[in-house]
């Protein structure tokens, strides 16, 4: 018949506990380390954006639809 | 017993591991012999055939997107059909990253092939080795041209050379000096092999042809009309039906072609008609329909446009003889060959304008102040002999994606666009596309080309 030693049960989980603990933390010891920031996921370059046609270059065009128009 | 099986099982089980790092090889290619090493190139050379969109020629959409920029096209005159072409070059910027990567891509597979392909002695081998320095080197000259500024010294910054497969490798940019050089020599080593094959592409008429465009980009201009003329001589220029049907041939490879996209028929061929339709929302500009001064009389005036200015031209990516016959005409022109080169584009113009009178020194044509191209490759003011020939060019080779790149060649000009009351401008700095964003992040000491802002 087998006896159960609830004593040395009790300190197995005791050590159990413990060194789960500690691979708990140990595993926290490099927090930051997740994989470095790479800005290029945004691949994009800026360019200048458009800007509104002054008076001269709106009359430009329009001699431009026009003169097309007559074709 | 036991002890004896143990034994047995231990000696098994080391026995097969004694192979266990027998792994590929790392950075080491894979391909052996010359059918393998061929088939790295079949597939670039399969993209232009079938009119895959290639860094090595253009296919439709690339030639849409690199002409209606340009001030061929009129942008205000854009058709809703055609919001979604693009409205200047800044459009297409970005994506001139992914095109660095792929010139790349065939850069490393030229490298695998010229690194590790041992034997060159039989006729396949050398059409092997020959077609994979021709490849190496005409991916450089596009860097070259696209990546960097127009050449004016050795010591301006020219591209990252890579000339082995090394995944490890993190080149930063060379001297324009060392990227010629080693276009230079590129391009002697494929001719040395007298590549002869049609089916690799890269014969060796071909490689001169583009050795004459590098040449002519460098401002090379004896060795760059001097490769002109062997082409030309050995492919003669078109007049008449035949030039028509050259110009407007979608698959056959007639005339005077060298090499051509679209040489079969496949599955792009929907996206071929498609660009030959939406190209047609965008008119032509009057400034440049208006250099056809001759008219119907230049058998060019009905094949490129119709009378409301669309586009009539076949867009297919070709290398043909008429662009190094303008070679060796602005050549001469900058060698101070003046009498020659107005013979050469008198002799050329004859082939295109019937009932043709060569123009002498007196009767050039005035700089018109309103062109575009005010200063010439050399940074000199533009002469009526060479806006001659630049006119002429900008006829020939409309609709091939040359005009971007004249653009670039001859000062760079600042040009704006106008849609939907915007003006978009194409600045100087947009001549020269920017290396990617990755690259530079990742490799210390890349530079970017200058205007590029993250």
């Amino acid at each position: 018949m087998m006896v159960i030693n609830y004593k040395k049960m009790k300190s197995i989980r005791i050590i159990i506990g413990i060194v789960t603990v500690v691979v708990m933390l140990g595993a926290c010891k490099k927090l930051d380390e997740v994989p470095p920031k790479n800005n290029s996921i945004v691949r994009e370059y800026i360019l200048p954006k458009p800007v509104f046609l002054n008076d001269v270059e709106r009359e430009i065009v329009k001699e431009e639809r026009t003169e097309y128009e007559k074709l | 017993m036991k002890k004896i099986l143990f034994i047995a099982f231990i000696a098994l089980g080391l026995g097969s591991c004694t192979k266990y790092l027998d792994v590929k090889t790392y950075g080491k290619a894979v391909p052996k012999t010359s059918e393998e090493f061929s088939a790295l190139l079949h597939t670039h050379l399969n993209n232009i055939d079938f009119g895959v969109s290639s860094p090595l020629l253009d296919n439709a959409t690339d030639l849409v997107n690199m002409e209606v920029i340009t001030d061929n096209f009129s942008v205000a005159l854009t058709t809703p059909a055609g919001t979604v072409l693009p409205k200047y070059i800044g459009s297409l910027i970005n994506n001139k990253q992914s095109r660095y990567e792929r010139l790349y891509s065939v850069i490393r597979d030229a490298n695998i092939i010229i690194n590790n392909m041992l034997s060159v002695s039989t006729l396949d081998e050398r059409n092997v080795m020959g077609t994979a320095y021709a490849m190496r080197a005409i991916a450089y000259y596009q860097l070259l041209r696209e990546y960097c500024e127009p050449y004016t010294s050795d010591n301006q910054l020219g591209v990252p050379l890579v000339s082995d497969f090394d995944m490890e490798e993190r080149p930063i940019r060379s001297t324009y000096g060392q990227t010629i050089a080693l276009i230079s020599s590129d391009f002697d080593k494929a001719l040395s092999f007298k590549v002869s094959d049609e089916i690799f592409r890269y014969t060796e008429d071909v490689t001169k042809a583009y050795q004459a465009r590098f040449y002519f980009w460098i401002k090379d201009w004896e060795n760059a009309a001097r490769i002109s003329s062997d082409i030309v001589k050995k492919y003669p220029l078109l007049n008449g039906q035949a030039y028509s049907d050259m110009i407007q041939s979608k698959n056959a490879k007639v005339g005077n072609v060298l090499l051509k996209s679209y040489l079969f028929s496949g599955n792009t061929d929907v996206e071929f008609s498609s660009n030959q339709g939406i190209i047609q929302a965008r008119p032509l500009s009057k400034d440049f329909v208006d250099l056809f001064v001759e008219k119907d009389r230049d058998i060019r005036y009905r094949l490129s446009f119709n009378p409301l200015r669309l586009n009539q031209k076949m867009l297919n990516g070709k290398v043909r003889s008429a662009e190094f016959q303008l070679i060796i005409a602005e050549s001469y022109a900058h060698l101070g060959k003046s009498d020659l080169a107005l013979a050469e584009i008198n002799l050329f113009r004859s082939k295109r304008i019937s009932k043709y009178v060569n123009l002498t020194t007196n009767d050039l044509p005035a700089v018109s102040p309103l062109s575009l191209i005010l200063t010439d490759a050399e940074g000199k003011e533009l002469t009526p002999l060479l806006q001659l020939i630049l006119n002429e060019r900008r006829k020939e080779l409309y609709a091939e994606g040359d005009r971007f790149f004249e653009l670039k060649r001859n000062g760079r000009p600042v040009f704006w666009a106008a849609d939907n009351g915007l003006k978009y401008t194409t600045e100087k700095y947009m001549y020269t596309f920017p290396l990617p964003r990755i690259d530079i992040e990742v490799v210390q000491g890349l530079i970017q080309n200058d205007g590029y802002k993250l």
